[in-house]
């Protein structure tokens, strides 16, 4: 999962993948848990400005994000979905452009209905699965 | 009143997508946003960030604060 994005965004004071694996493993935390990181992350807020308006300290706000944190990394770690979902993802964008290829070589050279037909229903299918 | 320039994430679950936006600070979870200034796109292959580098200057100078996740954007795409 160190690879969610390929450039250099773990440079980034907040690791914007925490976010997507609150897609994944979201609700596995504690409702209190989720908002706190969800403020972190999906609205950028700061440290400190969760703790204002969550009325708890900045240092109990810190300790509640570097433990979901924590819990998500090791849920990825051990059931990958977020990289299984990413890695299907890419496959099927490849299988959509190919069967798109497909269609087009077949109809610049000679058309034959069955091979564009079969495209089409993998392009149709692959598509559907992206969703 | 202190105005910030964040990121926020729209779209859908496990397609992450983050607008720029300038915001007042003491309104986070209203959705409320003063401007749109860009958008942060992790998913694509590298990651696409696009920003009004004119609009963001503006309010940098006008005293609006980017948080750090939005400063590393910004340097990294040389809008800073």
């Amino acid at each position: 999962m160190r690879n969610f994005t390929p450039d250099g965004v773990f440079s980034m004071a907040k690791d914007m993948k925490i976010s997507f694996l609150l897609d994944f493993y979201g609700n596995v935390l504690t409702d209190k848990q989720r908002e706190v990181v969800e403020y972190y992350y999906n609205d950028d807020l700061s440290l400190s400005e969760i703790a204002e308006n969550e009325g708890i300290t900045r240092q109990g706000v810190r300790d509640a994000v570097k433990r979901a944190e924590a819990q998500l990394l090791e849920l990825e770690d051990r059931l990958g979905f977020a990289r299984r979902f990413q890695q299907t993802q890419r496959a099927l964008q490849q299988i959509c452009s190919a069967a798109e290829r497909i269609r087009d070589d077949n109809s610049r050279c000679s058309f034959v209905p069955e091979i564009d037909g079969d495209a089409k229903r993998i392009l149709e299918i692959a598509r559907r699965l992206s969703e | 009143m202190s105005v910030k320039i964040r990121l926020r994430r729209v779209g859908a679950k496990k397609a992450p997508f983050y607008r720029i936006v300038v915001a007042d600070s003491r309104f986070p979870r209203d959705g409320r946003f003063i401007e749109e200034i860009g958008y942060y796109n992790p998913l694509t292959e590298p990651s696409v960030v696009k920003v009004d580098a004119d609009k963001a200057k503006a309010w940098i100078a006008n005293g609006a604060q980017p948080t750090d996740t939005v400063k590393t954007l910004f340097k990294k795409n040389g809008v800073l």
